[in-house]
């Protein structure tokens, strides 16, 4: 466990040395969240809500979302997938650890990172517009709280089974456009789920995606009734399963598949 | 300026290559599309929810997007490594083997290195240009055809030449990569129609990164819209010249940065 905590720090520390990548993040960053902020009151202007989402639930939704994307989006596929294309793979082979915990403690630290870059537009918008809801109460705090840490969990699993299967495409940018694509559309990230026609949220209800993020949002801003909050988390926890045996399966036979190219 | 025929032989050579990994193009060329046609139909679900943003509605709000990215992918087709290699061509001094042949070192770059996967972004965007112009009932006709492809040309234009415009600093500075992620940030805010933002944002994108004549003016010439806000209806026609003076300017700034360039000799 020490260990994979070293892993963290130390993803998390790289980070200080591209100084000028840290400025262009703020900037992009604070950009990202005025055009969304624009956008949700442009569309606002001409009524005050919508499914029974106000304006102000709907720009705390937008910060959470900046802060929670920062954790739950995460490069673990890529780089398992420049493992798998470079033949690095072969090392980790016979490495004592574990290469799928190793690559979970990197992304941790490279997220934590971000999340602090994250609180200084968050922080100028806010100071801007003034509005940011809390949670409606102690009880769904917790339960964001909770929702949020099996989100990222999933998020991590889901990327790092997608990125086992370079071994047999050998390019992970195929795949990353594909998932990307899924992700824009059923995760809510961009848009909630609340405003989807109901056949698009039918398909949203059977995929894993909207679990990563979506969910823990709708409950901090108690959109989601006590008695499905429930429902959500086994949700969540099936899907963890899911993946989690899943990953396993797909990593014994592609020991069995495994070409190590160059070295 | 004498050799058209040796740079489009560079060009057919890429399209070679696009033949021999065709089922790599075809596979990439998918995903792209899905990518954004994921973020054409986000886009559209949030406005037709609302019904309208800004007094746009969603197959307004789609054009606007179809337009950028159909110049953006023109442009990048020729520029897109031209640009983003140039920092590294720099340092290992490759570049000198560019400047020393007898061509257009320009030219040749963006020739040798024409990027042939942007048929996706192409394709997508021609389509949903169609689809949102017959949805609008919008009637093609030979005189906006025309305006269409001068103001796809010109919107490539103006994308190409902010692009070059922050690959040049390279030329002086070792590490200048995180400059060119400047106009991609920018790029974002012209999705939307610009009168949503604050009269300070819609004068930085009419003024200094002109990206409001790639879709927004142009589109109030197609749609029959009279939404100029503070600006003279005259700009929605201005769109080719802004892009051949700024890229004129952007081309001149790079032969200057090229001027400075001394071999790193490795």
């Amino acid at each position: 466990m020490g260990m994979y905590y070293l892993f963290a720090k130390n993803a998390f520390r790289e980070n200080y040395i591209y100084r000028a990548n840290t400025l262009i993040y703020l900037f992009t960053g604070t950009l990202s969240l005025l055009i969304q902020f624009n956008i949700w009151q442009a569309v606002y202007s001409t009524q005050d809500a919508v499914e029974s989402v106000n304006l102000s639930e709907m720009l705390t939704y937008v910060v959470l979302m900046a802060f929670i994307s920062r954790l739950t989006e995460s490069s673990i596929g890529f780089k398992l997938g420049d493992k798998i294309r470079t033949g690095e793979i072969a090392g980790d082979f016979v490495r004592p650890i574990n290469l799928k915990w190793y690559l979970f403690a990197d992304q941790i630290g490279n997220s934590l990172y971000g999340i602090f870059l994250a609180l200084i537009p968050a922080g100028a918008m806010l100071a801007l517009y003034r509005t940011f809801l809390p949670p409606v109460d102690l009880f769904h705090g917790c339960m964001f709280g909770l929702s949020l840490a099996l989100g990222i969990l999933l998020g991590y699993l889901l990327n790092y089974f997608l990125g086992l299967f370079v071994f047999w495409i050998k390019n992970y940018g195929y795949i990353s456009w594909f998932l990307g694509a899924f992700t824009t559309l059923f995760s809510g990230g961009a848009v909630p789920l609340w405003f989807y026609p109901p056949a698009l949220r039918a398909v949203a209800n059977i995929l894993p995606f909207r679990f990563i993020s979506f969910e823990a949002v709708s409950i901090y801003l108690g959109k989601t009734p006590v008695s499905d909050i429930y429902i959500v988390i086994a949700g969540q926890l099936i899907w963890i399963a899911v993946f989690f045996v899943a990953c396993r399966l797909v990593w014994n036979r592609a020991q069995k598949v495994v070409t190590v190219q160059g070295g | 300026m004498y050799y058209l025929g040796l740079y489009w032989e560079f060009i057919k050579i890429r399209f070679k290559t696009m033949v021999e990994y065709r089922t790599e193009t075809l596979v990439m060329g998918i995903g792209e599309i899905l990518g954004y046609l994921a973020k054409f139909i986000v886009i559209a679900i949030m406005v037709s929810k609302f019904q309208t943003m800004g007094g746009w509605n969603a197959y307004e709000i789609i054009l606007l997007y179809a337009f950028n990215l159909l110049s953006y992918a023109v442009s990048n087709m020729f520029l897109y490594r031209t640009c983003n290699n140039l920092a590294g061509q720099i340092r290992t001094g490759e570049l000198d083997s560019v400047i020393t042949k007898p061509t257009n070192p320009f030219l040749y770059l963006c020739s040798s290195g024409f990027m042939y996967g942007y048929w996706a972004h192409i394709s997508l965007s021609l389509f949903l240009i169609c689809f949102c112009f017959i949805k609008l009932g919008i009637v093609f006709t030979a005189s906006k055809i025309v305006l269409l492809i001068f103001v796809i040309l010109g919107g490539a234009l103006i994308q190409g030449a902010l692009n070059l415009i922050t690959t040049v600093p390279a030329f002086w500075l070792v590490k200048s990569h995180a400059i060119r992620k400047i106009p991609w940030a920018a790029y974002d805010f012209i999705k939307y129609p610009i009168t949503i933002y604050h009269k300070a944002v819609q004068f930085l994108l009419i003024f200094v990164v002109p990206y409001a004549f790639i879709s927004f003016f142009p589109l109030q010439y197609f749609l029959g819209k009279n939404d100029f806000s503070f600006f003279h209806p005259a700009f929605q026609f201005l769109t080719p010249v802004v892009g051949i003076v700024l890229f004129f300017l952007a081309y001149r700034f790079w032969l200057c940065g090229l001027k400075h360039y001394n071999s790193s000799g490795s």
